[in-house]
């Protein structure tokens, strides 16, 4: 199937864009770039969803926009709730309680990891074929595994 | 209806392989700070790096929970993770009085 999916147009751009990401985000903290690093993250993200799409294409599955599974629906619950709570602890003032920037910190990290997870589970196992859920597990996958990364790479900033 | 020990379907599975991989993290946890600084217990050691198995004990929890709701995922082993990730969330986004 890989190599089927591979084949197609879609197949080709995704690698493409897996090997510009992986050389993008080594680059980043080669250079101490957080911007580069970020970009590759992104690229990450348009190589996910274009294989994603490129192996629905080679399956002739049809997509559809809004989830159809329990593990999708709960993948978007949570995805906006990861949101909220990051635009939450962004927009918090300075002069509010730390515990309570903590919190809403340490919360926005436990709403992003099981929504990840749950678009993983979605897409891989019960074959969600959403553009919404596709997009999002795309999202949120490459951004908890960048945030993750960058707590090594740029380790003290 | 009797139930089971080893979860059934595909979302319990993951609940498990979450639930198993918090256990060990906090086992380790545990094992190297009482190694360094003896006398101190297991909280001592969980709630100032919460950070570090947060994201694993919240995705232990929400899985199980979908394979409870959703998919009928009963098994002894998914509702243990699920309650431990609880647990541990608990633990890391309560305020620290104690300190």
């Amino acid at each position: 199937m890989l190599e089927d999916a591979l084949a197609t147009g879609l197949g080709r751009v995704a690698f493409a864009l897996a090997f510009t990401a992986v050389l993008v985000t080594a680059t980043g903290p080669a250079v101490e770039n957080f911007t580069l690093f970020l970009l590759g993250g992104a690229t990450a993200v348009a190589s996910a969803l274009a294989g994603s799409l490129a192996v629905s294409q080679v399956l002739e599955q049809r997509m559809k926009v809004m989830p159809t599974t329990a593990s999708g629906i709960w993948l978007l619950c949570l995805s906006v709730a990861a949101f909220a709570s990051l635009g939450l602890s962004l927009f918090l003032p300075v002069a509010v309680d730390p515990v309570l920037i903590r919190t809403v910190t340490d919360l926005t990290l436990v709403l992003w990891a099981p929504a990840a997870a749950s678009g993983l589970v979605a897409v891989l196992y019960y074959r969600e074929r959403s553009v919404l859920v596709l997009t999002v597990t795309a999202l949120m996958t490459t951004g908890a595994f960048y945030w993750l990364l960058a707590e090594f790479v740029f380790e003290g900033h | 209806m009797a139930t089971a020990i080893k979860p059934h379907t595909g979302i319990g599975r993951w609940a498990v392989l979450f639930g198993g991989l918090l256990l060990v993290e906090l086992l380790a946890a545990t094992a190297i700070g009482m190694a360094y600084e003896p006398g101190r217990g297991i909280a001592d050691f969980v709630l100032p790096y919460g950070h570090a198995w947060g994201a694993t004990a919240a995705v232990a929890m929400v899985l199980g929970l979908i394979g409870l709701l959703h998919y009928a995922e009963r098994s002894v082993t998914n509702i243990v993770a699920m309650i431990l990730g609880f647990l541990v969330l608990a633990m890391i986004l309560l305020p620290p009085t104690y300190y």
